[in-house]
């Protein structure tokens, strides 16, 4: 009886025990702990706490790593049956709807379980470091157990809800932000509602202060500057725990109810193209219109970058942001006098600089893959253009969909104190700052190189390698190092080693540029 | 094998496969490849599967380098002049390559201005095109909201847009409906008869016989067969060969195979077993068809039918390739 309800999570373990590559996967993960270790052991002498510190790495690491693969590896789970219609098959082969689900998506679970059970024993070295108690880090891995079973099941959500992978992980990383922002948002109505005379003894009012409450401490962000802290002694079952796990439940079951409802309607039914309009639409102007002169910037410019509709949608909502910073950083009601405006244009800038980031891994995690996906590679390879014209003309695409970003950071830039703006100045010849720029162009070159090797997780993967590359050879620190003795800094040194810094990025992105290229004539050759 | 198909005169073959080797991973995929495509004929490329037909097409359509012999597209160099021939060659992949996000017309537009079109030259060849594959109305749809035939359709306009002289497909019409696949042949008909050269890879036999001027047949690597098709088709190479079948009640009792022998020029004369048919081989320097024909209503012999004998497509291609799987 349980055989076929069973079979799909059975088969999938098997499946994992099996492969080569998934234990290869997770001893590289413990070699990064040991790297993380040996970091915190060589650099114990300068900081105290080596322990507290290591555990710290490891545990943000974890959480980085398990947000990462909600959106990738867990919302594609039941997304890549459906776009290879083969749900139907693995219906008529008597699999339920339970079945599916558990051996589709809690076998990636249990796989990814498995990673937090593989470090835990070596986890368990940073009390012999110092800094840090064996009931810390069991608290923090329930907390970041309990923080994945609910990613995994609100990934499964999606998953079954979305025809598509891209859709399912799009959703699943817009309600992950408001997982994060949510929290801060209850804490700060439950301050707003007690100053004007709420109470937790009055009856209905208490529930929903109560509720707010529970809402505000379910953030794994807040858990683990708690368990990472000297002195913790809270229960390992916290509310966090609670409302994860729970919400993760929930999830599962809604996943499981609305399985038959979502699984089988037809991707070819209104078939849409998510914010990008069609030139038929109310609103032709926003549509992609006629291809430019420039064909592939206009592509990927239109359909990778969201084009002009997308990018509205991105400017209003980064508009907002500024709304909302200028609203936090106003004391007594919003006027210009009021406003404290550096802080607004630091935090908006602090902020702008991670959209952008993070919009920029995106858009290098598919400017390739989705040729690839899309089987589009022979097509685009047999025009009568080298790969680097394709390869550049994309790249040029992509940046135009960073346009709404970078203007926001622009924008946000004139707010910024003076002092500040004169430090913005001068670091563009900083060579610590150019090696921060080495190494993001060294990791957007990484995120599309590995796009072309895996099928989805190049993001996250891309992260995995960073780290050690980052710990082996920090360009950048050496450089800063190396040009920053006094004097040197201020006159030769400094211009040298950013000289030295741009030749070394030339280079280095010129080395995966011819990577990417063979890649891509491979796959087209295919 | 049969002597690959040579150029007659002056005539440039349009594809020029001269002695081409590849493989993969130690497994030879195209084993000294030889065979050529004239100009304005609809060529098919026939064998089983990991024949080596898909290798060959990647060659010659530039994205794939031949480890050894050499590839001319229209006197061009594969390898050495990748641009001259991507300007001249249209490729229609296995798989819908398609832009699903796109509608119709934004893909072909795409396609249009990347091989430089201007914008009014797009318009009208997107016109063209569209009315050609028959998906003007459609043009504002979704590719990913289109059926199967109707994507292919869209990959065939895509493959236009250039107005390519030579279109290599491959497999273009597998897993259509028998509707959409008779479209297709349709439209093919219709681009040779507007002189293009069309070399085509296909497993359904019965349409490429109709259809095809040439076949090139290729069995693990190796070139089985490449020439005309009607010589692949006929059952004797010395001689040409008829088959006659006989109407009437009686025809099965009355054996005309002493008379048909006693004409001048016939060479043999071999009754089909259990059925009013003979197939009668004959010395061309001697006799032609309609001298035959002529003799043949001379003995009052009741004629149902009179045909050239000739193979269906599946036969040859069961005879030249070799049984059992890779």
């Amino acid at each position: 009886m349980y055989y076929g309800l069973l079979a799909l999570l059975t088969r999938s373990l098997r499946q994992d025990a099996r492969q080569t590559r998934n234990h290869i996967f997770r001893l590289c993960f413990v070699a990064f702990i040991y790297l993380a270790l040996l970091s915190a052991t060589v650099t114990s002498g300068m900081f105290g706490a080596p322990g507290l510190r290591f555990f710290q790495t490891i545990a943000w690491l974890n959480m980085f790593f398990i947000s990462c693969a909600g959106v990738g590896y867990f919302s594609s789970a039941i997304t890549e049956e459906k776009e290879e219609d083969t749900i139907g098959l693995l219906q008529m082969a008597g699999l339920n709807p339970l079945g599916i689900l558990l051996g589709k998506s809690t076998s990636r679970l249990i796989q990814a379980t498995m990673l937090l059970v593989v470090q835990f024993p070596f986890s368990l070295l940073a009390v012999t470091l110092g800094g840090v108690t064996p009931y810390q880090i069991v608290a923090a891995y329930v907390a970041l157990l309990a923080y994945m079973i609910l990613l995994a099941n609100v990934a499964l959500v999606w998953s079954t809800i979305c025809q598509r992978g891209g859709a399912a992980a799009g959703m699943t990383t817009l309600l992950f932000v408001l997982y994060f922002l949510m929290p801060n948002v209850a804490l700060l109505v439950t301050a707003e509602l007690i100053d004007v005379g709420w109470s937790p003894n009055q009856p209905w009012r208490g529930t929903v202060l109560l509720a707010l409450e529970w809402i505000g401490q379910s953030s794994i962000w807040n858990r683990l500057l708690e368990t990472t802290q000297t002195g913790f002694k809270d229960s390992i079952i916290s509310r966090q725990v609670i409302t994860n796990s729970v919400g993760g439940m929930i999830c599962f079951l809604l996943s499981w109810m609305s399985f038959n409802t979502f699984a089988h309607s037809q991707t070819s039914q209104g078939a849409t193209r998510g914010v990008v309009l069609k030139s038929t639409s109310r609103v032709p102007f926003l549509s992609p219109g006629r291809c430019w002169s420039w064909p592939l910037v206009w592509k990927d410019f239109q359909f990778l970058g969201g084009g002009y509709s997308f990018g509205l949608v991105k400017l209003i909502g980064y508009v907002v942001l500024h709304a909302f910073i200028v609203y936090l950083n106003s004391s007594d009601g919003i006027t210009a006098q009021t406003i404290r405006w550096g802080e607004v244009g630091q935090i908006y800038c602090f902020l702008m600089l991670w959209a952008v980031g993070i919009e920029a891994c995106i858009l290098a995690s598919r400017i390739f893959h989705d040729e690839v996906r899309l089987q589009t590679l022979s097509s685009l390879l047999m025009l009568p253009h080298n790969v680097a014209y394709l390869g550049y003309s994309k790249a040029i695409g992509c940046l135009m969909g960073l346009l709404p970003a970078l203007l926001c950071l622009a924008i946000g830039s004139v707010f910024l104190p003076e002092a500040d703006l004169d430090m913005a100045l001068k670091f563009l010849i900083e060579p610590f700052v150019w090696g921060i720029v080495l190494s993001l162009l060294i990791f957007l070159h990484l995120i599309a190189l590995l796009s072309l090797f895996v099928k989805w997780g190049a993001l996250p993967l891309a992260i995995m390698l960073m780290g050690p590359i980052s710990t082996c050879c920090p360009v950048g620190q050496l450089l800063f190092f190396v040009a920053g003795p006094q004097g040197m800094r201020e006159n030769f040194g400094m211009l040298a080693a950013t000289a030295t810094i741009w030749i070394l990025m030339g280079l280095v992105c010129f080395v995966f540029q011819m990577m990417i290229a063979a890649r891509l004539q491979e796959l087209a050759s295919k | 094998m049969t002597p690959p198909l040579k150029s007659s005169g002056s005539v440039q073959p349009v594809i020029s496969v001269d002695d081409v080797v590849h493989s993969f991973k130690g497994r030879r995929a195209l084993d000294h490849v030889t065979f050529q495509v004239m100009p304005q004929t609809l060529h098919g490329f026939v064998g089983p599967n990991g024949a080596g037909k898909t290798t060959s097409l990647k060659v010659i359509c530039t994205l794939l380098r031949p480890q050894f012999g050499v590839v001319k597209v229209f006197g061009h160099d594969v390898v050495d002049e990748q641009k001259l021939v991507r300007r001249k060659i249209g490729f229609m992949p296995d798989h819908f390559s398609t832009y699903r996000q796109m509608t119709v017309y934004e893909y072909l537009d795409f396609f249009a201005a990347a091989y430089g079109l201007s914008f009014g030259q797009r318009t009208r060849v997107i016109d063209e095109v569209l009315a050609l594959t028959d998906m003007d109305g459609r043009k504002n749809d979704l590719i990913s909201g289109l059926s199967r035939g109707m994507q292919q359709r869209t990959s065939l306009a895509r493959v236009l847009v250039n107005d390519p002289d030579l279109l290599l497909l491959d497999e273009p019409a597998s897993g259509l409906d028998p509707r959409a696949r008779i479209e297709l042949m349709e439209i093919l008909k219709a681009l040779r008869s507007m002189g293009k050269t069309i070399f085509i890879s296909s497993h359904i036999l019965s349409e490429l016989a109709e259809l095809c001027d040439a076949v090139t047949i290729i069995d693990r690597g190796k070139v089985k067969y490449t020439g005309t098709m009607s010589g692949l088709l006929l059952t004797s190479e010395e001689h040409p060969a008829f088959r006659l079948t006989v109407a009437g009640d009686d025809a099965t009792a009355t054996d005309w195979s002493e008379p048909l022998r006693g004409l001048t020029g016939v060479l043999k004369v071999d009754p089909v077993e259990a059925r009013p048919e003979y197939r009668i081989e004959f010395d061309e320097t001697q006799l032609d068809t309609n001298r035959l024909l002529q003799a043949i209503i001379g003995l009052n012999i009741p004629i149902a039918a009179f045909a050239e004998d000739r193979r269906h497509l599946n036969e040859a291609f069961m005879d030249l390739t070799e049984r059992g799987v890779k």
